[in-house]
């Protein structure tokens, strides 16, 4: 889960708010900028999805996070909630490490992480989808991965195990702040003509 | 409510049927309501499912490991696909079918969440209409031109704000709130939120004001829509004609209290003797409606009510009789918020909200003189005064706890 908030005290957003009818200036307009912000969070998302989505994999992990964004506010904020794993981290960054889950295969903890091979057969599948048809192999350097077993001298690598892996903070998941204040104005504005428009 | 709230809310339905049967057989209103797999008999795997597809929805599980636990639950159960079916959509444990039940109901309660939060008089102020539009490609994509004009001039063009779809890409524009979202020839579900089909590819994209009378789908002078509700927050009647008798009742049993079978309602208007009776099913809102209640009670000066459960059919005679008025049988019971604030004097909302729950499971009800007392499984004793202006009853009047 990650949540973006608008700076709602924003001298700019201020100003435009103070055009509204007073009985629209608190909730009604954080209403406003929340969505909009909101909105913007899944155009920039589905963008993400052009670009970066590889093919072959049939879920989509940036429209997932699209359909996630929903926006809350109160009077004094605008808040766009994302509730879909993993966007937090590839937001911030960090480690992660094995859940210490029960396996469904083995029926032990979970002590490894097991990252897919890129390329290999095992992209978008879990070591549990593969069963059966995977054996464990250490190296003399001691690196773990899991591999499919072409023949007896033939070997094709599926999943590293690891026992921790490192993501480095990519901020470009997210809108920037200025985006999310340009459309808050624009909604804004918007806002101001349609009751202007006298609706 | 978020998006794991609404999975939550829904109640497991198991059936035999396939997706087309359920699509035929069980009306949208409970097929909206419900979480259900084709095909699926095993109650407790739909059951862990659905509690896990929540966990996805706050975002504490990724669809992988629920794809794995789906499968492993059923090699526990002994499910073995039919030879002939292994690996394909037939298979509960296929990677195809527990993807698509993942993503459908992924979608389903993301939807709704959307939805729900652009459900707001400055939202759809801004941004009155909604255009439908690709956000995944697909190789052979559905041809959602002719779908889209056909529901347009099936409801009429007096009746509908949709944009005639000029090419297989639209536009398909229209009012948040038109009838078009949900017409049965658009939109496979029923829902007024996406998905529209299966694996579509499609998605909902805001349209402003501005751009709305630019396409003229909202006209000069037009207010726009207003806030709607949701649909499972209204006792939805839906016909049960054609069904089988023992799917009707596994369909009434699954909803609990909040489900009513009526034999030969009245569906007809004077004058008309072609079908004046039909069998119906009613189901009621669940009972989150309560607290939603108990918050517009504390917050606003709103009159706002609902209704959560039904009458019992064995207590019917003694609400009759207490009340004076003949409550039918597709009587529900309401709460208002004028109600809430009353009886809170003496009783806290969590109080209220208990009672509200457990009153609809009361292990038996006495008359005394207006007043119906009614024994908890709690054991808690309450008093409720019926309402004998309506034809619902209401929490008006309960005694202070000792």
């Amino acid at each position: 889960m990650i949540s973006l908030a608008v700076q709602v005290d924003d001298k700019e957003l201020k100003k435009l708010v103070r055009k509204l009818p007073p009985a629209m200036r608190g909730t009604a307009a954080n209403e406003v900028i929340s969505e909009a912000a909101a909105e913007v969070t899944r155009e920039h998302l589905r963008s993400l999805h052009n670009t970066r989505h590889r093919p072959g994999l049939s879920k989509s992990f940036y429209l997932s996070a699209a359909d996630a964004v929903v926006s809350l506010s109160d009077d004094n904020s605008a808040v766009v909630d994302i509730p879909h794993t993993g966007l937090a981290l590839r937001y911030y960054g960090g480690d992660v490490y094995p859940s210490g889950k029960i396996s469904l295969i083995t029926g032990k903890p979970i002590r490894h992480l097991a990252i897919p091979v890129e390329g290999s057969e095992a992209e978008g599948k879990t070591p549990y989808d593969l069963r059966g048809s995977t054996s464990l192999v250490v190296t003399k350097r001691k690196k773990a991965f899991l591999v499919k077993k072409d023949s007896d001298e033939e070997i094709t690598p599926l999943f590293w195990l690891v026992e921790k892996s490192h993501h480095e903070a990519d901020k470009t998941v997210l809108p920037t702040d200025e985006a999310l204040q340009k459309a808050a104005s624009e909604a804004l504005n918007e806002m101001i003509m349609e009751v202007a428009n006298g609706r | 409510m978020t998006a794991a709230e609404f999975l939550k809310a829904n109640p497991k339905v198991t059936s035999v049927l396939s997706a087309r049967d359920i699509a035929d057989f069980i009306p949208a209103g409970i097929r909206q309501q419900s979480f259900y797999s084709a095909r699926t008999i095993y109650a407790h795997h739909l059951d862990e499912t659905q509690k896990d597809i929540a966990e996805l929805l706050s975002g504490k599980m990724g669809p992988n490991e629920i794809r794995n636990r789906m499968q492993a639950r059923l090699e526990m159960l002994g499910y073995a696909p039919d030879k002939e079916d292994k690996g394909s959509i037939r298979d509960l444990s296929s990677d195809i079918r527990t993807k698509l039940i993942i993503d459908i109901q992924e979608q389903r309660a993301r939807g709704y969440a959307t939805w729900r939060s652009q459900q707001k008089d400055s939202v759809l102020l801004v941004w009155p209409a909604n255009e439908f539009v690709r956000v995944m490609s697909r190789k052979v994509p559905r041809d959602w031109q002719s779908r889209w004009n056909q529901a347009r001039a099936e409801l009429g063009e007096s009746r509908t704000s949709a944009t005639y779809a000029i090419t297989r890409d639209g536009p398909f524009v229209a009012l948040k709130n038109d009838p078009i979202w949900m017409h049965p020839t658009f939109n496979r579900f029923g829902a007024p939120w996406p998905p529209f089909d299966y694996s579509s590819g499609m998605g909902l994209r805001q349209v402003t004001a501005s751009k709305a009378r630019l396409l003229g789908v909202l006209k000069d002078g037009d207010k726009g829509p207003t806030p709607a509700r949701d649909p499972m927050r209204q006792v939805e009647s839906v016909s049960c004609e054609g069904m089988a008798p023992g799917l009707v009742k596994k369909l009434v049993n699954s909803f609990g209290a909040r489900s009513r079978f009526v034999d030969q309602k009245w569906i007809g208007t004077f004058g008309d003797a072609a079908k004046p009776f039909e069998n119906r099913m009613l189901i009621c809102p669940d009972e989150s409606v309560v607290d939603e209640i108990i918050d517009v009670a504390e917050k606003t000066t709103s009159t706002a009510s609902s209704k959560f459960a039904f009458v019992r059919p064995d207590v019917i005679g003694i609400i009759n009789e207490a009340s004076g008025v003949q409550i039918k049988v597709d009587a529900a019971f309401s709460i208002d918020a004028e109600t809430v604030r009353k009886i809170k004097g003496y009783a806290s909302s969590k109080d209220i909200k208990k009672m509200s729950e457990e009153i609809v499971e009361a292990t038996n009800y006495e008359r005394t003189g207006n007043l119906v007392k009614t024994t908890l499984k709690s054991g808690t004793k309450t008093l409720w005064r019926i309402n004998a202006e309506r034809s619902a009853i209401e929490l008006v009047d309960l005694t202070p706890k000792v």
